[in-house]
């Protein structure tokens, strides 16, 4: 017998429809067997090959033992991997849990299939001969809750980056996953600087152990060159300025992250990490992700930047997509969305019902297209918040807290005080709603989550985020506006019922904890999976969850802790140096680790054993 | 008293020098139990020592993994820790005496529920406190290393009140394991045990200088065998030895014995030469001679062996012993000690010669135990060499001290006579070699001290509203006194003394605190009073002394 006919019994044992399909498939001139100099073969696939020519049985073995490693690392059960490696398949064979192997090409199979005895791994193992993401997404082994890890093959995820990036994308581990140590970058300041914070708690939410970086102390010194910058004479030097203290941040967080490296690093738009510290951080292992949360058409700094990341996600694909893969790049679209804690319903005091209570509002900053548009609204008694409006009428008289930052919390206030919320999504350059908008702003999630009313400038992704006319309303001009809002003012009622079905669904679909849930998933399946180097130091908060069913007393003690604080020495210390009066037994004990766990450092430090 | 523990949570050398402390507390209560209670890792030192009757063990490794590893649920340690204790409580001690210096150890002891405790303890506030006035000393002691002179066994059988009753190092041996060494080493020998390595590497003499020695007894002592001893990881080290002297006629044993069985190998060596190490400390136990070199941490002072007529060495550089703030990265000491000049001592001790003849070396001391006329283990020069001010000193503060501490009485000829044997030197020379300034600074502390004794008594008769002033003034004066000892290293002890006492005040009523913190002060300007009284008597500027008192009268 031949190794083809061998491999098609093996596999028409388990799947006889391959089987027959890939004895149907007739050999093509575009995927070739070459022969190599040892004298194992391997393909050419559109005049490409799969492996170097010196030894591609080694090159196999070495894939094998990569994807083995990470399997083990990851302590995963499940692999999906995607594409036929010619000589990897027989050495991950023994593999003692599941493996899916997806492969888009018919001709790429049956080639591989002659060249190479499968018959071990197909008698035990999955195969599926598809490009459809569909049959793919509805096997059992790709959608099973046990811990899973996807890995592809590098020439295959090169001949299909469409169908790999949709799979790695809705890949979930699943399992009991380790959580990961992510540091989120976030930027100086600006609208950003919200997202990042929410991104924060999220990842908490989930378990990860997050490290809250603070660049504030970095502010000062960005401002005063931005300040300088305004000088003609200046600009030059402060641009270059500004940039050299971006790399000194990148090589501050580098000096932090030396001792003890995060797993990944989550940059939000407009984080002061530069390529070359990015650089840095991938030698050292790190999973590198930003969060392009801006529009790419007015924010270009994306297609240069995004070299520098693992995993690029962003709000825009149809605009996004195909130019990072044509660079290389991971991208995944990953909107923006509304943290829970921050907005919700609220029953407003008198006082702030004084303050803010309107029947028209709008926050936001002093965009071309708002300060074109909003003056259309302000005969109909439009409030407008937010920054960076002009310091004259009508926009003086319309603004009870001119040019004030409004903090999150008083956002949701106002979005509360609201009888409607008017939402325009910025441009630099229309005049009033932007014709070719795509993605939908944050704020328009946070109303959403405030359980507020809002009327929103139309837009092509927000019927993917909420059933436009029942869950949300929309306008696309001025005219539109002005009657909505009368509409909606003479409906009460029905203002009522929308914008509390577009609070389910912003529950449902839209938190930052679910959108933090797709992103580490997309971060442990992408081309550089990250995986947890160790398990995270436990927090205080990690800590409080385990023991408060069980040992009630130690779980109060360590409440007094902020929940994301490192469990050391210094926090049990902390702990019980927070209560009053005689300490009690479980206080002793926490001491009692406390020392045991320094007297140990410090013998090993000075290289005594304990 | 029925049932007494020992808490001894450190290394097998410290354990082993509690030996005198069951010993002695059996004979005074011969009915009582004494528990030892001790790391899994040592248990087996601990049964060895004489009337132990029960042994607890505290499995420091798998605590220490536990609580390292961040894969270990926090839960998991805390159990532990929790069944740790739980299993320690079975025992209803009515004295627990803690002489373990750590935190971890005061935390446990408070823990227990013990009667009474002794040594290093924490409140129930969580202040740690020492109850006891010669452990408080041995905060002194490790921070002042170069003016000290007590051995920690005294400082322990101090503590526990059996000074001066003859109480000296034992452990038991099998007769299995005595069989076993009998076996090992057959012939005539002299077999010298050669202990190479320590727990840690600053106080580890190099493989070279071993080498060397041992290449250089060869021709010198027919029949010589090096019995290298030692646990298992420190075989490279023997291999490395091997290899740096392959003419040298060795048994190599390392790793290869037991606990019991390294006691019964040492007994039957003729010596053993060690750094300062559990087995030198064990050699002394079953009765060996010892020739300790000691390096980096090391300080014969407080570690020798605490038996007479052992011979242990020490670099005389300025640094020595190495403060245990500091982890040396140049230990130059180790250069200090000549190999083969050491070949020398070591052939005269095996051949149980007379040391007197041998040359002084340069640049380090040779000093042997014995045991002097309190009953303490103090260390001899062999060689009578110039002093240096620490020398001198520590003669006067060991004394000094001594009186608060046992009540031993001395007088200003005693620590005289002793600088003259130990150094040949006569008082009228001291003045050359201590600071002009230390008799002025002994001058001030000693009237802070009077201010602070006087602060300290009024306390208690206060109106409420005037003790925080009180206090306030309280404390600006320790800080005083304290800055004094850190700006005149040789007053330092008395500082320090001052800070380890009030750390430790007993009591939480304020007349009670009011009470001890006037006696520390007390005792604060009668110790300065008494050196100022030694260094005035050898002539060292008593007038300037003298207008100094004028002065503040």
């Amino acid at each position: 017998m031949t190794p083809l006919e061998r491999n098609l019994q093996s596999l028409a044992a388990r799947d006889p429809e391959s089987a027959r399909r890939v004895a149907a498939c007739a050999p093509t001139g575009k995927v070739r067997c070459v022969r190599a100099r040892t004298g194992a073969s391997t393909i050419e696939v559109d005049g490409r090959l799969d492996a170097g020519l010196e030894d591609p049985e080694a090159d196999g073995t070495s894939l094998a033992q990569h994807f083995l490693t990470r399997a083990q690392a990851a302590g995963a059960t499940r692999l999906v991997l995607f594409g036929l490696g010619v000589h990897t398949l027989r050495f991950v064979a023994d593999f003692s849990g599941d493996i899916l192997v997806v492969e888009p090409r018919l001709d790429v199979a049956r080639r591989v299939l002659e060249i190479v005895d499968l018959t071990d791994f197909l008698s035990q193992h999955s195969l599926i001969l598809t490009g459809d993401a569909e049959v793919v997404f509805a096997h059992p082994l790709f959608t099973a809750e046990s811990n899973g890890l996807f890995l592809s093959h590098a020439p295959t995820r090169r001949r299909h980056p469409k169908l790999h990036d949709l799979l790695a994308a809705r890949f979930h581990p699943g399992g009991d996953a380790a959580p990961l140590d992510v540091a989120v970058i976030p930027p100086l300041y600006g609208g950003s600087l919200p997202i990042a914070r929410a991104t924060a708690r999220a990842l908490r939410q989930l378990g990860h152990h997050v490290r809250d970086l603070d660049l504030s102390p970095f502010l000062p010194a960005y401002q005063e060159l931005l300040r300088c910058g305004s000088d003609l004479r200046l600009s030059r030097k402060a641009e270059e300025l500004r940039a050299a203290l971006v790399r000194l941040i990148g090589e501050t967080l580098l000096t932090q992250f030396w001792i003890e490296p995060p797993d990944v690093v989550f940059a939000i738009a407009q984080a002061p990490l530069d390529p070359a510290s990015l650089a840095q951080l991938g030698e050292r292992g790190i999973v590198r992700a930003f969060w392009f949360c801006e529009d790419a058409h007015v924010m270009p700094y994306w297609s240069e930047l995004s070299k520098s990341y693992d995993v690029f996600f962003h709000l825009q694909p149809d605009t996004l997509s195909e130019p990072l893969r044509e660079r290389g790049v991971f991208g995944l679209p990953l909107p923006v969305g509304f943290d829970p804690e921050v907005h919700h319903p609220v029953e407003l005091s008198e006082d702030q019902r004084a303050r803010y209570a309107c029947e028209l509002s709008c926050i936001g900053a002093g965009y071309h297209n708002r300060i074109e548009f909003l003056p259309g609204l302000f005969d109909m008694g439009l409030r407008l918040y937010g920054t960076d409006w002009p310091a004259a009428e009508p926009f003086l008289s319309s603004s009870p807290e001119f040019n004030q930052r409004q903090t999150s919390e008083s956002c949701n206030l106002i979005f509360n005080a609201s009888s409607v919320n008017l939402n325009l999504h910025s441009s630099p350059w229309t005049d009033g709603v932007n014709p070719l908008g795509d993605y939908v702003n944050p704020r328009c999630f946070e109303v959403a989550g405030a359980g507020a009313f809002q009327l929103v400038d139309e837009r092509r992704l927000l019927g993917t985020a909420f059933e436009i006319g029942s869950e949300i309303d929309t306008f696309r001009d001025l005219s539109e506006c002005r009657h909505k809002i009368r509409y909606y003012w003479n409906h009460a009622d029905e203002r009522r019922e929308m914008a509390g079905r577009a609070r389910e669904r912003a529950l449902r679909d839209h938190t930052y904890v679910q959108r933090m849930r797709v992103a580490i998933d997309a971060l442990r399946s992408g081309p550089s999976p990250a995986l947890p180097k160790k398990r995270c130091t436990p927090t205080a908060g990690h800590a409080v969850q385990s023991l408060r069913e069980q040992e009630p007393t130690v779980a109060r003690i360590l409440e007094r802790l902020p929940s994301e604080m490192k469990l050391d020495q210094e926090a049990l210390y902390l702990a019980v140096a927070s209560g009053e009066g005689d300490l009690c037994e479980e206080e002793r004990l926490l001491l009692f680790m406390r020392e045991a766990m320094t007297e140990i450092q410090i013998l090993n430090a000075a290289g005594d054993p304990a | 008293m029925k049932e007494i523990g020992l808490l001894s949570l450190t290394r097998f050398g410290d354990l082993v020098q509690t030996s005198p402390i069951t010993s002695g507390l059996k004979r005074r209560y011969p009915d009582a139990r004494i528990h030892l209670i001790v790391k899994a890792r040592f248990r087996r030192v601990a049964e060895m020592l004489p009337s132990v009757d029960a042994v607890h063990e505290i499995d420091g490794d798998a605590l220490a993994q536990s609580m390292s590893d961040p894969e270990t649920p926090f839960l998991d340690s805390y159990r532990m820790v929790r069944e740790i204790v739980g299993r320690l409580r079975e025992v209803s001690f009515d004295l627990l005496i803690n002489f373990t210096h750590s935190r971890s150890s005061a935390v446990l002891l408070s823990l227990l529920r013990a009667k009474r405790t002794l040594g290093f303890t924490m409140d129930r506030n969580g202040v740690r406190r020492i109850d006891n006035q010669w452990l408080v000393h041995m905060g002194t002691l490790v921070r002042s290393r170069k003016l000290m002179r007590m051995n920690l066994v005294d400082m322990y059988l101090g503590a526990a009140d059996l000074l001066g009753q003859g109480e000296r190092l034992s452990v038991n041996i099998p007769g299995s394991a005595r069989q076993l060494a009998d076996s090992l080493l057959t012939g005539p020998g002299p077999f010298l045990a050669v202990q190479l390595g320590a727990s840690q590497d600053a106080k580890t003499w190099s493989i070279d200088h071993y080498a060397r020695t041992l290449e250089a007894l060869r021709d010198r002592v027919n029949g010589l065998t090096a019995v290298l001893v030692g646990v298992a990881a420190e075989r490279d080290r023997a291999e490395a030895l091997r290899a740096a002297c392959p003419k040298v006629r060795m048994k190599r044993l390392v790793g290869e014995t037991s606990i019991e069985e390294l006691a019964a190998i040492l007994e039957r060596c003729q010596l053993v030469l060690t750094g300062d190490t559990g087995t030198m400390h064990l050699a002394a136990a079953v009765g060996t001679k010892t020739c300790s070199v000691f390096v980096g941490l090391g300080n014969p002072y407080e570690t020798a062996p605490y038996a007479e007529g052992h011979v242990t060495m020490h670099s005389r550089i300025s640094c020595a012993p190495c403060s245990h703030l500091v982890r040396c990265g140049y230990p130059a000491c180790h250069d200090d000690i000549p190999p083969e000049w050491l070949a020398d001592v070591v052939q005269r001790l095996i051949e149980k010669r007379s040391l007197s003849s041998i040359a002084a070396p340069e640049r380090a001391d040779l000093l042997e135990t014995v045991f002097d006329e309190t009953g303490m283990l103090a260390l001899r020069p062999v060689h009578a060499r110039s002093p240096a001010v620490h020398d001198l000193l520590g003669l006067a503060y060991h004394r000094i001290f001594l009186e608060d501490l046992a009540g031993i009485e001395w007088s200003t000829e005693q620590i005289w006579r002793a600088a003259r044997e130990h150094f040949g030197v006569e008082p009228e020379t001291w003045g050359s070699l201590v600071p002009e300034d230390l008799v002025d600074v002994l001058g001030i502390l000693e009237s802070h001290a009077h201010k602070g004794k006087l602060l300290a008594s009024n306390l208690a008769a206060l109106p409420q509203s005037e003790v925080p002033g009180y206090g306030r003034q309280l404390a600006e004066l320790d800080a005083a006194i304290y800055a004094l000892g850190r700006a005149q290293p040789f007053a330092a002890p008395l500082c320090l003394s001052l800070e380890g006492e009030s750390e430790s005040l007993p009591g939480e009523e304020l007349a009670e605190i009011a009470a001890a913190s006037s006696a520390n002060y007390a005792r604060l300007a009668r110790r300065a009073r008494h050196l100022r009284q030694i260094l005035e008597g050898t002539g060292n500027q008593k007038d300037r002394a003298q207008q100094l008192r004028e002065g503040n009268s």
